[in-house]
This record gives structure tokens, sequence and C-alpha cells, in this order.
């Protein structure tokens, strides 16, 4: 049998549909430095920003790039496609102060993140802005 | 005991305040031949005023790979047409329809005159003619500014002369015969000091004759640049680590002085064991490691990296901001750290003052800060024994592991152990 593999895409739509119906706004790809954060969900009136790296497989990779997501959002999640979770170790993320969600038919989060406390306020302005523009632009 | 000597590579023309600004953090500066035929005006100004010894690398070797890497679309680079024309004559023909091939050289056993004493003439003259003043432009420019002491030019040719050079894959390939044949050629065409290249692929390193056969060859030069294309001290294996650590022993057994053209921190701890290692030359936060085939850079674009000390390597802006704000008591306290410091206003040892003070650095800062601790870690192994400079290796090594480095921010430290192993072997 093939063991055909998600598209990312499609975990990213899952994921936006869950912060949406938590009253979020979304905005995928989103510059930070010489990088990009896959998804940005946020409360309009900026009051949280949260971050969220998606990957099918990848955690490690995925931890790695949400690391730096500390710096410019208040709460970091990656996002995975269940069928990998079983690969994730944990404790290391409960650690990190970084978030789960496990994506399947649907996305739930399994793990709750820490509020960072690694802000670097210029980094989150940006976001902000970048956001705003994309925002103004429709 | 004679201390290993860093020389900053010029990249771009651009980066002249940066030397000018660095002067105290170098020993000596390498330019390479087309920038030094581009610029030649503003190299008989420049140069001497930085009051440093200098060597042009010649990049021949450039003429026998792909000719795009030194092209943009169609046409040469301007830096490298003006090489070119420099060259002249067959080469300069052949040029304009391909890279140079070994049949250009050498015809069975025959080497081809015309070619061979183009590139050894041209090279050697390129180098002894760079500061001496040309037209009259020049020449009443370095008078002038004589008159107004804006610079004192004692400084009027290079060092020594760099040979010829040319890429060869192991030492059973003509480039290599052809390499060898060059600089010779070269070093009998001046009465200065003229240091051959060794211009060598990684593989070369992982056979012994093949060592041993270079380090027996290149013997009869004043002395060796070395440059072994894609080696890359952080992430080659110890076996790629050993084959360079038993190429600058044989050499070194010669008692001819050694430099390697690109190379990283593992470097300086080989001039440790090996006495006439003197010095390496690299650029200002860039360039430990260096492909034959990789294009020309341009300069711009480059992201910001900062050099972190404990582990020898260069952290891309963000995971410098995130690991400095999880350990704020691990910023850098050189000179250029401490005065960017001085303007932060959060309070000391907080996130917060790691973000503002990353706020405040910019590309160039953090070339500067790598020039300067750069240098104060040159003059430390300088002082230290061996034994000592293992010790901190493991430390360095323990504290890294400690800290997480790897799996929470990503950054690899696992060369300092190979280093470590490479160097007690």
């Amino acid at each position: 049998m093939v063991n055909k593999l998600i598209r990312e895409n499609t975990l990213s739509n899952r994921v936006e549909k869950y912060f949406r119906n938590k009253k979020f706004r979304t905005c995928k790809e989103v510059p930070l430095l010489s990088n990009s954060i896959d998804m940005v969900a946020y409360k309009s009136d900026f009051s949280q920003i949260i971050a969220i790296e998606v990957k099918v497989k990848d955690w490690r990779r995925a931890l790695q790039q949400a690391t730096l997501y500390k710096l410019c959002a208040n709460q970091v999640y990656i996002a995975l496609w269940q069928k990998f979770l079983h690969r994730v170790n944990f404790e290391d993320l409960k650690e990190l102060g970084i978030g789960v969600i496990s994506v399947d038919g649907y996305a739930r989060r399994i793990v709750e993140p820490k509020n960072s406390r690694i802000i670097h306020s210029s980094l989150m302005r940006n976001v902000k802005n970048y956001i705003a523009i994309r925002r103004g632009n429709g | 005991m004679v201390n290993f000597q860093i020389w900053y590579r010029i990249g771009i023309m651009a980066e002249k305040d940066l030397f000018s600004d660095l002067k105290a953090t170098y020993d000596g500066v390498v330019v390479s031949a087309h920038i030094a035929s581009f610029y030649k005006l503003a190299m008989t100004t420049f140069l001497p005023s930085l009051g440093r010894p200098f060597i042009v690398d010649p990049m021949t070797y450039a003429f026998a790979r792909d000719l795009q890497n030194i092209k943009r679309g169609n046409d040469f680079r301007k830096s490298f047409q003006k090489l070119i024309d420099w060259y002249g004559g067959k080469v300069k023909t052949i040029l304009e329809k391909r890279q140079l091939l070994p049949s250009d050289f050498l015809k069975g056993k025959t080497w081809i005159k015309d070619t061979v004493d183009t590139i050894v003439k041209r090279t050697v003259a390129l180098q002894l003619d760079l500061l001496k003043p040309g037209g009259p432009v020049q020449q009443s420019l370095s008078e002038y500014l004589e008159i107004i002491k804006e610079t004192k030019p004692q400084i009027k040719k290079p060092l020594f002369i760099v040979a010829p050079y040319f890429y060869f894959p192991s030492v059973s390939d003509v480039w290599y015969s052809i390499n060898l044949q060059v600089a010779k050629r070269a070093a009998k065409a001046t009465k200065e000091d003229v240091f051959a290249v060794i211009c060598a692929s990684k593989e070369t390193l992982l056979d012994e004759k093949d060592v041993r056969k270079i380090a027996t060859d290149f013997r009869r030069f004043k002395g060796v640049l070395l440059w072994i294309s894609d080696f890359d001290d952080e992430k080659d294996s110890t076996e790629y680590l050993a084959g360079l650590v038993q190429l600058v022993h044989l050499l070194d057994k010669n008692k001819k002085l050694i430099y390697f053209l690109y190379g990283g921190s593992f470097i300086p701890l080989l001039s440790k064991k090996f006495s006439y290692l003197r010095g390496y030359s690299r650029g200002i936060c860039y360039g430990d490691s260096k492909d034959v085939d990789t294009e020309m850079p341009t300069g711009g674009g480059a992201p910001v990296r900062y050099y972190m000390d404990l582990t020898k390597t260069k952290l891309l802006e963000g995971i410098a901001r995130v690991f400095y704000s999880d350990n704020p008591g691990m910023l850098c306290a050189c000179q250029i750290c401490t005065s960017i410091s001085k303007g932060v206003r959060s309070r000391k040892g907080t996130a917060a003052y790691a973000a503002e003070f990353f706020d405040r650095m910019n590309y160039t800062l953090t070339r500067l800060h790598f020039a300067h601790s750069h240098t104060s870690e040159i003059e430390s192994i300088s002082k230290m024994p061996l034994q000592d400079i293992l010790r901190k290796l493991a430390k360095n090594t323990r504290t890294a592991n400690s800290l997480n480095l790897n799996f929470k921010y990503g950054i690899q430290f696992s060369h300092l152990e190979r280093w470590k192993d490479a160097i007690s072997k």
C-alpha cells in the first residue's frame, strides 16, 4: 500500500480553521529576520500574537524554527500531522514552552504553550506592522 | 614564539573603510587579482595607507573552471574582464571562447611555451607592478599624497609573490603537474620570494600517498599557500581533519612557511603543533570555507551573523537573539559589544537587554565584533600551551552540552570534539 504524505498546505488550512473558530485572525508567511513564520494567529486588536510552525513530520526541524518565533509572539506552537506525533518528545517541548497542535481531519491542541519571556519588542512590532499592511491591502 | 597571523581578504572595495577601521586587528591583507587590477589606482593609495603587508591572490584557477562563475549573464564581470585583458594574447583569446584546458598548457610531454609563459610572467608582473605608479595621474596622485602627508607609502611590494595556480582533484590529474610547473617557472621568473599554491580537493586529504607526494613536490618553494576546496572545519569528519593535519605536518617538516588561503578556527589551533604554519587568510566574518566552483561574491545581501566564541561559530541573528535572551550573562565583552552595551537602557541580564543589544547590532558591527573577538582569541591561543587549548576545547564542549545548544537552538558544536581529537593525535 502506498503510504501517502499529507500536503503541508492542507495541514496549514486546518490549523487556520482551528484558530478562526477561536476568534483569531490569521496571516500566513510572515517575515521574521531572514526567515518567515508559517502562520500568525492574532486578535484583531493585536492583544495576542500566536506563531505557528507547520510541518508534516519533522518535529525537530519545526522546533528549531519555532524557537525563533518566541522573539515576536506571545505563544508559539508547532503543528504536526497526527500520524507522526508519536515521534515527538513532549517533555522537551513542554520544557521549552512550545505548544503542540495535532492535525488530522481537523486540528486540536494537545500541549498548551507557555507565554514567551523573550519577546523582542522591535521584532513583534515588525510582525504587527506587516500584518496591518497586508490587512490594509485586503 | 611567533604569533599566528590573521590576513583578511578584501572581498569588495566597499569594505575599504572596514579595513581601515580594523587595522589593529589583523596582520596582513589579501587582494584578489581581479579586484587589484580593476581598482589599481585606488590600491596605490589604499594598501600603503593600511600599513600592513599585503599579497595578491592571482585567482588563475577561475580561468580553468566554469567561466559562468566569473560572468554576469554572457559577459565577464568587469573586474575579471580587466584581469583577462591584463593577460592578453593567447590566454585572452581562449577565454573569450572557453575555459582553459590542460591541452592549452601541455601537448603530450611538451609544455606550450606561449600559454605557460603568459600565465607565469603576467601573474608575477601584476603583483610586482600593482603599486608602481603607472600613468601620469597615478604618479601625480602619489606625489601629492606624499606632499600632504596623507599617507606613508613605504609598502611598495607584496610580502611575497603568489604563483599562478590551478585546482587539482588528485595528484594523478594533469592539473597537478600544470600547477606545479607554473609555480616552478614563477619562482624562476623573479628574484622575489615566490609561494606556490596547493589548491586541492578534499578527497586528496584521504589518500596518504597523495599527501606525501604533495609535501615532497612542494618543498622546493619558499613557502606554500593551502586551499583545500570546500573543506569546512565545522562540518567535515575527523578523517578529513586528520588528513589535513598530516599534510600540514609533512609541509612543516620541510621547514617552509605555510599559510592557509581560507580556513576556520581550527587552523589557528593547528599552529600550536606546527611552527611553520604562520597564518591564514579569510574574509571578515565570512570565507572560512570556499569551493573552487562557487560563483564569485558580488557583495550585499549577506545575513547578519554574530560570532560566538564558545562554539567558534557564527550564529544567524534570530538564533543569537534567542540564545542571548535566554543567557544574557553570556554576551560578549569585546570592545565592540561593550560599546554597544553602554547604550542599552534595559536592565542588565534580562531578555529586554539582549533585545535592545541586538536592535543596535547591524551587519557592520557584527563584523567588527568578529574581528575584535578573533584577535583576542588568536592572542590567547598564542599564549596557551597546547594541553591547555585541548582542555579548553573539552570545557567548551561540556558547557555547550549543559546549555543544550544543539537541541534548544540548533547550534552545532560537535566539531570542537573533532578538533580536539585531530590535534591530539
